[in-house]
């Protein structure tokens, strides 16, 4: 499990590390064992906790039931819910450890809630820089994909037939949507090929300011729509799209505008 | 790709997280919040230890 190789990292930041799912204690104990795990794995065998907070996950139903979706909570040192990371993907993997890994990596600024999807190989994830808005603020939207080594996602310019990464807001009823900052490109030439292309590799991340003209708009939910193709030396996957929502809260005022523009 | 309402899922933002009292691996009961101790924390949810 690769969460234990940054429990002692998050034991330095302050942070205790649980994991729950369905297992009987035998299981986890055994997992335990095998794995060297030190931090707790619970076991909710009835999923009772996973159904009282409305986790129960029907991706695999009927042949299991009682799965919870994967994710991660961040709790705060008073024990409120400070963030809270979802997944699409069912498939086999340690869901959690690219937010570990996010959050130990982050310094002192404050962000908003991160979302994640995670497709065949590249993972997806964004967040506002915080987590709530005010009429007239803007804020910074951050779309982040972490591109496994070996793969690549292309860039513009862009040939005939290939997918550039984009990232599209899609509108909504009074916010002002600026245009994406994307990273440097780097060229990429296949071997027997006189083309080069244009890609980016790795963890790139794309930035694009949103004002929000917006009162007593409530939360919102912000969909941002991100398509790339990812390709090897050899081969490319078709080309994705994936869409993600974040939802995003409204800052009381303390003295309304007297005319929103 | 499928959509799940990720939003609404669990406990929501500044919401203080349920009580959970749970068994370990080695079959003691542990109560999340006592254990924590005025700690942050992450708690993490996966499918199965077994696949």
């Amino acid at each position: 499990m690769e969460l234990q190789g940054v429990v002692d990292k998050l034991d330095q930041a302050g942070y205790a590390l649980y994991a729950i799912s369905y297992d009987s204690p035998a299981v986890l104990d055994a997992f335990a064992s095998k794995y060297g795990i030190t931090y707790p794995l619970l076991s909710d065998e009835a999923s009772a906790v996973i159904g009282a907070l409305g986790l129960l996950n029907d991706e695999a139903a009927p042949q299991v039931v009682g799965i919870p979706h994967p994710g991660t909570f961040v709790l705060n040192r008073d024990g409120t819910v400070r963030s809270k990371h979802f997944y699409a993907s069912y498939r086999e993997r340690d869901t959690g450890i690219g937010v570990l890994e996010h959050l130990l990596g982050m310094d002192a600024s404050s962000h908003g809630n991160i979302r994640e999807v995670a497709t065949d190989a590249v993972s997806i994830r964004a967040w506002f820089d915080t987590d709530t808005y005010a009429w007239g603020q803007r804020l910074w939207l951050t779309v982040e994909l972490d591109v496994p080594s070996g793969l690549h996602v292309y860039g513009r310019p862009i040939s005939e037939g290939y997918r550039a990464l984009d990232v599209e807001v899609e509108p909504l009823d009074r916010l002002v949507v600026g245009k994406p900052m994307y990273p440097e490109t780097k060229p990429f030439r296949v071997a027997g090929l006189d083309e080069s292309f244009q890609v980016y590799d790795g963890r790139v991340r794309v930035q694009l300011p949103i004002t929000f003209m917006v009162v007593d708009g409530g939360t919102l939910e912000i969909a941002v729509n991100v398509s790339f193709q990812a390709c090897s030396a050899t081969d490319c996957g078709i080309p994705q799209a994936v869409r993600l929502v974040l939802p995003i809260a409204e800052h009381p005022l303390v003295e309304r505008p007297q005319r929103p523009q | 790709m499928t959509e799940v309402e990720f939003g609404k899922l669990g406990p929501a933002i500044g919401e203080r997280f349920p009580v959970v009292i749970l068994p370990t691996a080695g079959g003691n009961l542990l109560d999340l919040h006592g254990d924590r101790a005025g700690r942050a924390a992450l708690v993490v949810f996966y499918r199965s230890a077994h696949w």
